[in-house]
């Protein structure tokens, strides 16, 4: 759809933009440059009490040059595309690259010297985003609202409910004749509601975001299960501290997934900056876990045909049944560490090339949810995590927690105010069940998890 | 370089206040910024990046009654800002006014005067700052492995005109130098540490007050001083704060509580608590943007207002809150400068500058001496609050073991975790030794970033929560 549309004649206008301003880099002295460009939309729509809060929108652009000179590194950003401004702009690339040390890894990736357009293949661009109206969306701000409401009067304030949505146009263009584009959409809604009981304020968020309308869980489901979310959590209390299972929701298995792959780096495990340096092709995990980055997954919003240096991206597996199977490097860091690059470059057009996933899933096990709980005689089910979580350095964990208290496969109560810690490898070690019920909200997707033990802190 | 005011002519910006209150609304502002950012990293010995960043555009905001329309360009034709403002204006309905609103250039205090500007010295200066710290920490202790360096630089100009005709512009520069250190021993266990700082300074700043050897040592410390760290003891435990960056506690634990957009939406537990009691009697808390130099200080704020001192708890008692315009007019109080926002491309919201705890009585080594068994807590990581049940959570960078009033073993892998106003409420010692972070703290809200400072003497916390793992 991309190529037919308003967004198609600006991806022209960008690879315009982008080529002349390579040939103003050889210029004044680059050997070699690349060019990261975007175009898109912003728009946000946010209420509250049955008001809107805020509603933004907004195009907005910007690019990124990078320059090679003598084996040196500059980079510049603008996202002023008036004719002065770019010429300044490869001026100053290249004076900061004679600034920055020479370094024998620094250079392009080895692109094939092609184009690739990327969106419309994977399905990436949906043309319901863009037709979605601003009465609509406002609308459906509102409903998530009022569907929280409908589920108990105690949900009676609101920090927020909202719609947001936009269309990226990118194009990434190299000296050596690589030239890569994108088309995408993504939605994203949200609601945050405030269970009030007395003097007690209980806040929770519930939320779905995709590259597609269609995808999207419902407003009312999104609305309602906010709204369940935080009611739950009235009267919550500490436990004591004590040793015991714990067990994640989706979304917070997501985030563990999230910190063991930004342990991947490869760039990280050069430096020997990260608990997995030494540990590739060693089990870290119990044989149940398995992780792919997928960057083919179709309309994943993490979707890309071709990496942040043009390469051309595939499927393979960070943690194979247990065992790490494998780092993330760009070709400056493949290059380093004298290994294969994985084309595994994430960039935007205000940033350099750096490693990291596309789209990530941990693989599903067996049962769901309520299943595991059912199988638990005592365990802390994390509901929602605040703060950090992992140090990637030295592989630790801890965590402040929010969840239910689990007894003989029962909920008793809500808890708030402790943390869940342990050694992160451990903890891996000794995950005793994954769920089937698989849940991607944005680029991770993963299921429930239950830890056999963890040290929880409270009173 | 042109002045902002040459880039968007007086007359423009007059008609683009007019275009914004065109449909109606109380209230409309349109914001130019341009900024220069520069950055420079060293890894492994060199400099491994120099870049560049400059951005420039227009933000229009429309308020009607306490809906907030917002559109922002990065094209500055003329036609281009009419259609933001019009877009912004579409948020009102009740009809609006259509004479032009004629602007008077408020006069602003100088807390950060900085010439030359970060963005006019030479790059070169900057990489030799970072390549002094790097032989410094490398030269440290041979158990120092990696280091990394960096120096960011960001001149800021910003012009602002309001509805009630103020106009306003304000220069903002910001500088920070950065180590991170990993420190590796035979077993093995690799421990990192992180120093520098900087503020609203001149380049200047690191020929005296920090040198780029002294950040570099500090953080090689910090990282050795780690190394063969115990599990840190989890439950309820006297904690003692060192003074300073501390201050991210109160800045978490209390500060955003006190934000003026949750207190109207009552989203806060603070809401409705003015006069009443919320700490130890021992707590004051100050909110201060009229500090010099400093990361948090505001000569004006980010939609005209002129950055003030105010005092958010005295002596325990809840006396205000951080106060933006739109808040200010829903809520009848006065704005009290506290409308911040991350770029053009950013509404404003009501925000903190610099947060402090005045400094009390006791002597910090008095407090020490008077815990038997607990915590120290040196240096802090991130921290996150909810505000609605004030949970807080905290990463403890770098912690002690005290034992019989002294510092013992390190401790690895704490966190802090507590409930806002229980917290404050059980300050039982505040010392004598205020003093404010190096300049670090950057502040997280609706996805938008903005620098601030904090502060703190030394302090004793009893019966919150560590999170560890080493049961007792």
């Amino acid at each position: 759809m991309c190529a037919d549309t308003h967004f198609g004649t600006e991806r022209e206008t960008l690879l315009h933009v982008a080529e002349g301003l390579l040939v103003d880099a050889k210029r004044h002295g680059a050997e070699a440059a690349d060019v990261m460009a975007s175009h898109g939309t912003d728009f946000e729509v946010k209420v509250a009490d049955g008001a809107i809060v805020t509603l933004t929108q907004a195009t907005a652009k910007g690019l990124g040059l990078r320059v090679l000179v003598d084996g040196r590194m500059g980079f510049c950003t603008t996202s002023d595309f008036t004719s002065a401004s770019l010429a300044r702009v490869a001026e100053r690339a290249v004076a900061l690259a004679r600034e920055a040390a020479p370094d024998e890894h620094n250079g392009l990736a080895n692109a094939a010297p092609t184009r690739i357009d990327s969106g419309d293949d994977l399905d990436l661009f949906d043309p319901a985003v863009t037709e979605l109206s601003t009465e609509t969306k406002i609308a459906w701000a509102h409903a998530l609202e009022r569907s929280a409401r409908s589920v108990d009067p105690r949900v009676s304030r609101f920090r927020d409910s909202g719609v947001g949505n936009g269309v990226s146009v990118s194009v990434l263009v190299t000296s050596t004749g690589a030239i890569r584009t994108q088309c995408n959409t993504a939605i994203s809604l949200w609601c945050n509601p405030i269970a009030c009981e007395r003097d007690e304020l209980q806040t929770e968020v519930w939320y779905d975001a995709k590259s597609h309308v269609d995808d999207l869980e419902t407003v009312e489901a999104i609305g309602q299960r906010a709204g369940r979310r935080a009611v739950r959590m009235l009267g919550a209390r500490k436990i004591k501290t004590q040793q015991v299972p714990v067990i994640f929701e989706p979304q917070e298995s997501a985030g563990l997934v999230a910190g063991l792959v930004g342990a991947l780096d490869g760039d990280m495990v050069f430096k020997r900056a990260t608990f997995l340096a030494d540990k590739l092709h060693n089990l870290i995990a119990v044989p149940a876990l398995s992780i792919v980055d997928d960057p083919h997954l179709r309309r994943g919003l993490g979707s890309c045909r071709f990496d942040g240096e043009g390469l051309e991206t595939h499927k393979r597996a960070l943690v194979d049944q247990g065992k790490l199977a494998g780092f993330l490097y760009d070709s400056y860091t493949a290059r380093k560490a004298s290994v294969s690059p994985t084309a595994s470059a994430r960039r935007s057009w205000s940033s350099l090339p750096s490693a990291g996933p596309f789209n990530l899933t941990l693989l599903p096990g067996a049962g769901s949810l309520a299943s595991i709980i059912q199988e638990s005689r005592k365990a802390l089910l994390v509901t929602r995590g605040l703060g950090r979580g992992l140090n990637s350095v030295s592989g630790e964990y801890s965590r402040g927690a929010n969840g239910l208290w689990i007894e003989h496969g029962e909920i008793v109560h809500p808890v708030q105010e402790v943390t869940i810690a342990g050694d992160f490898i451990e903890m891996l070690q000794t995950i005793d069940r994954v769920g089937a019920d698989v849940e991607r909200r944005g680029t991770i997707g993963a299921p429930s998890l239950r830890i056999a033990e963890m040290t929880v802190s409270g009173g | 370089m042109s002045s902002l005011r040459n880039l968007v002519p007086l007359s423009l910006l007059e008609e683009l206040v007019a275009l914004a209150m065109s449909k109606g609304g109380d209230f409309a502002d349109v914001y130019l910024e341009r900024s220069q950012l520069n950055s420079i990293a060293l890894e492994e010995h060199k400099i491994r990046t120099a870049s560049h960043s400059s951005s420039l555009g227009v933000g229009v905001r429309v308020m009607a009654g306490t809906e907030v329309g917002y559109a922002y360009s990065d094209d500055l034709e003329p036609k281009a800002l009419r259609e933001t403002a019009l877009v912004a204006a579409a948020i009102a309905h009740t009809g609006g006014r259509t004479e032009p609103v004629s602007m008077k250039t408020i006069a602003l205090p100088s807390r950060y005067p900085v010439v030359p500007v970060p963005d006019a010295v030479p790059p070169r200066e900057k990489v030799a700052l970072l390549m002094r710290g790097e032989v410094a920490a490398r030269a440290h202790d041979s158990r120092v492995t990696q280091v990394m360096g960096s120096f960011v630089d960001l001149t800021k100009e910003i012009l602002m005109a309001t509805s009630s005709g103020e106009l306003a512009e304000d220069a903002q520069v910001m500088c920070r130098l950065n180590f991170t250190v990993i420190a590796m021993d035979a077993q093995g266990d690799r421990r990192m540490g992180f120093a520098g700082g900087g503020g609203r300074v001149p380049f200047a700043h690191y020929a005296h007050e920090l040198t780029p050897e002294a950040a570099a040592h500090e953080a090689a410390r910090m990282a050795l001083a780690q190394l063969g760290a115990h599990s840190a003891p989890a439950g309820p435990q006297t904690v003692v704060l060192a003074p300073g960056w501390s201050g991210i506690l109160l800045h978490e634990a209390v500060g955003h509580g006190l934000e003026a957009d949750f207190i109207r939406k009552k989203t806060s537990l603070y809401a409705g608590q003015l006069g009443q009691r919320v700490a130890s009697d021992l707590v004051t808390v100050i909110d201060n943007a009229t500090l010099p130099h400093r990361r948090g200080s505001l000569n004006v704020d980010d939609e005209a207002v002129l950055g003030q001192e105010k005092v958010l708890i005295e002596n325990g008692i809840l006396k205000g809150y951080m106060v933006d315009r739109l808040s200010a007019r829903v809520m009848g109080l006065a704005s009290t400068g506290s409308g911040r926002r991350e770029s053009y491309q950013h509404a404003p919201l009501p925000r903190m500058t610099n947060t402090y705890m005045a400094p009390g009585k006791h002597d910090p080594k008095e407090i020490l001496a008077s815990v038997k068994r607990g915590l120290y807590c040196a240096a802090f990581g991130g921290g996150q609050v909810d505000i609605s049940n004030g949970n807080f959570v905290f990463e403890v960078r770098e912690g002690y073991l005290i034992e019989d009033g002294k510092l013992t073993a390190p401790v690895k892998n704490a966190t802090l975790v507590g409930v806002g106003p229980e917290a404050l409420k059980n300050v039982s010692m505040v010392g004598s030794d205020w003093a404010l972070d190096p300049g670090i703290g950057t502040c997280g809200k609706d996805g938008q970033s903005v620098p601030v400072g904090v502060g703190m003497p030394t302090v004793r916390l009893d019966g919150i929560t560590v999170g560890g793992t080493h049961v007792r």
